[in-house]
């Protein structure tokens, strides 16, 4: 077979092996771009719902996962639902809480997101700064406002920062991956006192 | 005869339906419109959206009126504070209108009508001393709930430390006597929306507009009425030291309503609420087994971003190589 041969060959092997991964990246964008209009459909569809009763209670669900809030950080434009549980599953969804009470109540709630290449979910977070804002609106439709004091990357294994570090304080603690998988991203933020 | 028994069914009808009426809307509300009664019985009327709207207003017993033909008054403020609210207001002066069906306009500062006709009923209206019982709700009888109580005990050759939630009474007097009932949530449907009151009334801060506040307090206090225990088998324990302790089989994270009267000579003369969750921690070697181990897995993998990256490179090289080695052999 002559060399003029073997590189055609080669090249046609690459050309429809570029032509199906670059299918499959597409598909994967597609997939994050419908679940972001579905968010952004559910997110649309609470404020709705509540804003007509003032005193109802926050019912969505997004692919049967109960949506117990929204977090709003209006630094990065991040709005998203959050989802009572967290999973493999749920966190390609949206954000979700990883650990601690109920949104808004005394004591520290960890919530995790995906730190997605294109921004979305936690995609963004790095560029959040002590004093930032972080507004948790909890499953009562009650908003409260929580002040960055605290941002630092730890070891996977480390889980102390599920720990609440104040007592009697609402702290809200956001958790992404960061290196790769090697490290965590940790935002703390408490409430801020009116 | 016969004409005479119809006649009574439809008054005894009437009659049902009306105290039937009465007992649903104990605290109902005008559209988009909430009211105080004030205790020298002027009336501020709360519209909602327009909070802080300058706006004017005027009441006619004609709903067909022509609006422009209206006296108009300015709105004025609930109160002295920087946050005051804009309210339209009924005084001694125009309560007289009020004995017949009487409707509301308002438009703001450029003309533009945001209430146009809408009857206002003063019986829909919350009396200022019941708002102020709503807002105290909690601190009537004084507790600090953050005390907690730590037993030991030895189950299965391991000893557990388990420390539970009281609440305490911090300031109460000889002469009178304090009992407490439990009512563990989730229960009935009115205790559910009592206790997400209370928890939403809790959280009430600065951004609350006043609008908000009200519909909640009205929904809050019809409820405590409906549901304060008064029966004689309500089954009310007496504090003992000043404490109420949480039941024993409760588990972390359930919530409670904690009713507490306070009474004089069998009088009450004070009752409160709490919702309560409650809390119970085990040892250290116990909290162990229950606590995550590790984070979750919150990365992107972009393998196949990179491959497709590769991939298009490396075709991109093998095409300029061929076409290099057609021009060679064109040569």
């Amino acid at each position: 077979m002559s060399k003029l041969k073997v590189y055609k060959t080669i090249f046609a092997i690459l050309l429809i092996t570029t032509i199906v991964v670059a299918v499959l990246v597409i598909t994967k964008y597609i997939r994050i771009y419908n679940n972001e209009k579905r968010l952004d459909a559910a997110i649309t569809n609470i404020y709705k719902e509540t804003n007509n009763n003032e005193i109802s209670e926050i019912d969505e669900e997004i692919e049967g996962n109960k949506v117990i809030g929204i977090i709003k950080i209006p630094k990065i434009e991040l709005e998203y639902p959050v989802l009572e549980t967290t999973s493999t599953e749920t966190l390609k969804l949206s954000i979700t809480k990883f650990w601690g009470n109920r949104l808004n109540e005394i004591g520290n709630v960890t919530l995790a997101g995906h730190n997605n290449l294109n921004g979305t979910m936690f995609g963004k977070i790095k560029k959040l700064e002590v004093g930032d804002i972080i507004e948790i609106t909890d499953i009562q439709n009650v908003t409260l406002k929580y002040e960055i004091y605290k941002t630092y990357v730890i070891d996977p294994n480390d889980i102390s920062y599920i720990l609440p570090e104040e007592e009697n304080t609402r702290e809200v603690t956001l958790i992404t991956c960061t290196n790769g998988i090697k490290n965590r991203l940790i935002i703390k933020a408490r409430e801020i006192n009116v | 005869m016969r004409n005479l028994i119809s006649k009574l069914m439809i008054i005894t009808i009437i009659f049902l339906l009306g105290i039937l009426a009465v007992q649903v809307s104990v605290y109902a509300s005008n559209e988009n419109i909430e009211i105080i009664q004030k205790s020298n019985n002027d009336y501020l009327i709360y519209i909602k959206d327009n909070l802080t709207t300058d706006f004017e207003f005027a009441f006619s017993n004609d709903k067909n009126i022509d609006k422009e033909s209206l006296s108009y008054k300015v709105a004025e403020t609930d109160s002295t504070n920087s946050n005051a609210n804009k309210v339209a207001y009924v005084n001694s002066v125009t309560i007289g209108m009020f004995e017949q069906p009487t409707y509301m306009w308002a438009k703001d500062s450029d003309g533009n009508y945001f209430v146009e006709g809408v009857e206002i009923d003063l019986s829909k209206s919350i009396n200022e001393n019941d708002l102020e019982f709503a807002t105290n709700i909690g601190n009537i009888i004084e507790v600090d709930t953050t005390k907690t109580q730590t037993t030991t005990e030895e189950v299965d050759g391991k000893k557990i430390t388990t420390t539970v939630g009281k609440v305490v009474l911090t300031n109460t007097t000889n002469t009178n006597s304090y009992s407490y009932l439990l009512i563990k949530l989730p229960n009935s449907d009115a205790y559910n929306e009592l206790a997400n009151l209370g928890i939403r009334i809790s959280k009430f801060n600065s951004e609350t507009d006043m609008y908000t506040k009200i519909i909640v307090y009205k929904s809050f206090l019809e409820l405590f009425n409906e549901l304060f225990p008064v029966s004689e088998d309500s089954n009310w324990n007496l504090v003992e030291n000043n404490e109420i302790l949480q039941p024993s089989n409760t588990e972390d994270g359930e919530q409670y309503v904690l009713w507490i009267k306070e009474t004089s000579n069998g009088n009450i003369v004070n009752q409160d609420l709490q919702i309560l969750t409650s809390s119970k921690e085990y040892s250290e070697e116990k909290i162990v087994e229950t606590i995550i181990t590790k984070s979750p897995i919150t990365y992107d993998n972009n393998t196949l971003l990179f491959a497709l990256i590769a991939l298009v490179i490396a075709t991109i090289l093998v095409f300029i190589k061929i076409k290099s080695i057609e021009k060679k052999e064109e040569k």
